[in-house]
């Protein structure tokens, strides 16, 4: 069963093992729900069979931008601001 | 290592600390940068999906049931994203990471290939299997 690699270094070239088969942080799948509200996502991850065994979930919503596109966008609008 | 895979690869984005010490406009130049990279990479057919993740989120667990928020909006270990990659190897998948316009600032690519099936379900069948023979 293949693994994983975890890429760093600036241009990328550390390629090292990871993550480690059997840690409580590693990801072992994910779903995409298409559902209206965060309380709708976090009611069925709570539904989940794994959490009465040790398993746990994160739930994130997906960004409809880059956060850091949102942010830059920001601080340049604080920048504008600041000079006026 | 079985390197090749048909059910494609995923690139989980780690770490969410290293924009603070960015200037706007080079927070401007990575993002675009990230953009084009996600626009080429679907124009080759080689990314089927990706999506960024809003910083925070909750985390469920526990046999209760319980939820928490996190994980932690600055961190060096939280996704900020991913790509899901429709590629023939592991290492074109490596190879994709490596050109990551946030390497150069700290941003760690995990690359995983996607299973077919759950691997618990696979190891539930070889245990199985070993049992019957």
């Amino acid at each position: 069963m293949p693994e994983g690699k975890i890429v760093s270094g600036k241009n990328g070239q550390f390629v090292a093992d990871g993550p480690f088969v059997e840690s409580k942080e590693a990801i072992g799948g994910y779903l995409v729900l298409d559902v209206g509200t965060i309380e709708e996502a976090i009611a069925i991850a709570q539904s989940s069979p794994g959490l009465a065994y040790g398993g746990s979930i994160e739930v994130r919503p997906l960004a409809e931008e880059c956060p850091l596109d949102a942010r830059a966008r920001e601080l340049a609008r604080e920048e504008q601001l600041a000079t006026v | 290592m079985n390197t090749q895979n048909q059910n494609g690869y995923m690139l989980l984005f780690r770490g969410n600390d290293w924009l603070k010490n960015l200037s706007s406009e080079e927070k401007q130049k990575v993002t675009d940068q990230w953009m084009a990279w996600f626009r080429r990479l679907t124009e080759e057919g080689k990314a089927i999906a990706g999506n960024p993740l809003e910083r925070e989120g909750k985390i469920v667990s526990g046999k209760n049931r319980v939820v928490s928020d996190g994980p932690f909006a600055e961190s060096k270990e939280a996704i900020g994203g991913y790509f899901l990659l429709d590629v023939a190897s592991f290492d074109d998948a490596v190879a994709i990471a490596q050109e990551c316009p946030g390497l150069p600032y700290g941003v760690k690519v995990e690359v995983r290939p996607v299973a077919a099936e759950c691997p618990v379900a696979s190891e539930l069948k070889r245990e199985a299997q070993f049992a019957h023979a």
